[in-house]
């Protein structure tokens, strides 16, 4: 009992549950008008398509987040663009994007000397390694993406429902579905530094697929993956924390364990 | 004389190298109310899409309320209910009420809000056609019927001048269809909105529009009723048996 208490006087604890917390909260945001748009594995596909990234900002010895941001940004356009225009299904332009951002990762980890730890702190994460300055800037970058989420809610909403209606309302689909990508690929490499770039599609997939168990209106489906999210990243890293395990690793097994209760809980309203 | 609402000008529309419509024009007043009939593939669907925007034209031009297509914005005037894919959103996480209130979005500027003061226009929505029971319940809970309700519903919330439906009857049962033409007659006779209304309901769309607009990717005809019926020529392309199973609901309610 009090070995969990003692988990939230260190510092590093504190910045993690901070960074986490906020990443977590934009995951569930922007996940559950991803999952609903079947559009949830645009989050799997930015993250390996950054694994090549985070290769080429070590070799080059940049700190990653410099250049993951802008060409995870270029990416997720990048999927749009071959998904609107160019004939290739959504699914498989963003199998296209992440098969070369692996494939580059690979051949750039090769010429740097093989995986190194660095490397791994990025694929599976690594949140209690969080620095001040880290923390401040995910969070930083969290509130613009909730303050964007926020402003265009109820176009995000109507494009959700019926982009066909939403254009017919006067509402830009193109401008809200480019929006959705670009904070998506934000939110993603945030999402790295806490789950890792092999999980971090899981925080944007569980959280939003637990609270649509409950069916209870779109805010209140917004809401409760926001606390599904936040409950998992404080109570995956106190865990981690106590049990000497990956933190990104039990945030992950948290959700899915939540996700487990939710539709048990259904199953049983249901019978 | 009435303004002019919809006004369609040699408008050619092709998915790839297949032609869907074939130079048609088609002038709307306002307070027209038209059925637009046709075979199965006949380019209904799609040029009401064109007027609304949402298939691009190879040829010719589309005003709306004397405003090109482009240049037009007051989207608040103009109600839709799209066919029905949205079938697909079962398990959609929204209530009726959200459903409905989004249909006001279309008279906002960014960043747009539904406030709570806009909750008695969403009730008003609701009663048209009998649904306030429903507000709270899941979109994705509804049945064929309910669901087209709340999308009419969603449609109506503006009260626009301009409705345009396609295939709005087909999940509904007979008393909910009547109540629903009831509506739209309403709205076109009180409030002179006017109605572009695409149904395979040829026999029925007789005894409520004024105009009927018989497409085959052409015009074949466009006119008032009457002269549909009147018409030898639509008997040559119709048969006399088909020309006046169309004509007979009309007949009924012109005492014709």
């Amino acid at each position: 009992m009090q070995l969990w208490l003692e988990a939230f006087q260190y510092g590093f604890v504190q910045r993690a549950l901070l960074a986490g917390s906020l990443v977590a909260v934009c995951c569930a945001c922007l996940g559950i008008f991803l999952v609903l748009r079947k559009l949830s594995l645009i989050g799997e596909g930015l993250a390996h398509f950054s694994f090549g990234v985070i290769g080429l900002a070590l070799l080059l010895n940049i700190y990653p987040m410099y250049i993951t941001v802008p060409l995870v940004l270029v990416a997720s356009l990048g999927i749009l663009y071959l998904s609107e225009h160019a004939n290739v299904f959504g699914d498989a332009a963003i199998g296209l994007v992440a098969a070369v951002g692996v494939a580059v990762g690979v051949v750039l980890a090769s010429k740097g000397g093989g995986f190194n730890v660095d490397l791994f702190s990025y694929l599976f994460g690594d949140i209690l390694a969080v620095t001040a300055l880290e923390a401040l800037s995910a969070a930083a970058l969290s509130l613009v993406v909730l303050a964007l989420v926020f402003l265009f809610y109820h176009e995000l909403f109507a494009v959700t429902f019926d982009e066909e209606y939403a254009r017919v309302m006067g509402i830009k689909t193109r401008r809200i579905n480019r929006l959705l990508v670009m904070l998506s690929a934000l939110t993603i490499v945030l999402g790295i530094k806490v789950v890792g770039i092999m999980l971090v599609s899981s925080l944007i997939i569980f959280p939003s697929l637990t609270a649509l168990q409950f069916q209870s209106g779109f805010r209140a489906a917004l809401f409760t993956a926001c606390t599904v999210a936040v409950f998992s990243v404080v109570a995956g890293i106190v865990a981690a924390f106590i049990l000497d395990v990956p933190a990104g690793a039990a945030i992950v097994l948290l959700n899915f364990l939540l996700f487990m209760l939710a539709m048990a809980w259904r199953a049983v309203r249901r019978a | 004389m009435p303004a002019m609402m919809v006004d369609v000008r040699g408008v050619t529309v092709k998915y790839g190298k297949t032609l869907v419509l074939d130079n048609v024009s088609v002038k709307v007043s306002a307070g027209d109310y038209v059925g637009i009939v046709g075979p199965n593939g006949s380019g209904k669907t799609t040029l009401i899409k064109a007027i609304l925007g949402l298939v691009s034209c190879q040829q010719g031009a589309i005003h709306i309320q004397g405003k090109s297509r482009k240049a037009f914005h007051a989207w608040q005037q103009v109600g839709y209910l799209p066919q029905r894919h949205y079938m697909a959103r079962q398990g959609f996480p929204a209530t009726v009420r959200e459903i409905v209130a989004s249909g006001l979005l279309s008279g906002k500027r960014f960043p747009r809000r539904i406030p709570r003061s806009d909750r008695e226009t969403v009730d008003r929505a609701l009663r048209l056609f009998q649904i306030e029971d429903l507000a709270e319940d899941m979109i994705g809970q509804l049945s064929g019927g309910q669901l087209q309700r709340v999308l009419l519903s969603r449609a109506l919330i503006n009260e626009p001048d301009l409705l345009i439906l396609d295939e709005p009857t087909v999940a509904l049962d007979p008393a909910t269809r009547e109540q629903f033409y009831r509506v739209l007659q309403k709205m076109n006779q009180e409030k002179g909105a006017t109605l572009l209304l695409v149904t395979h309901d040829s026999h029925t769309i007789g005894e409520y529009a004024s105009r009927l607009l018989y497409l085959d990717r052409k015009v074949v005809f466009y006119g008032l009723f009457q002269d549909f019926c009147r018409s030898r020529e639509m008997t040559r392309y119709f048969g006399e048996f088909a020309q006046h199973q169309i004509c007979h609901q009309h007949h009924g309610r012109s005492g014709g």
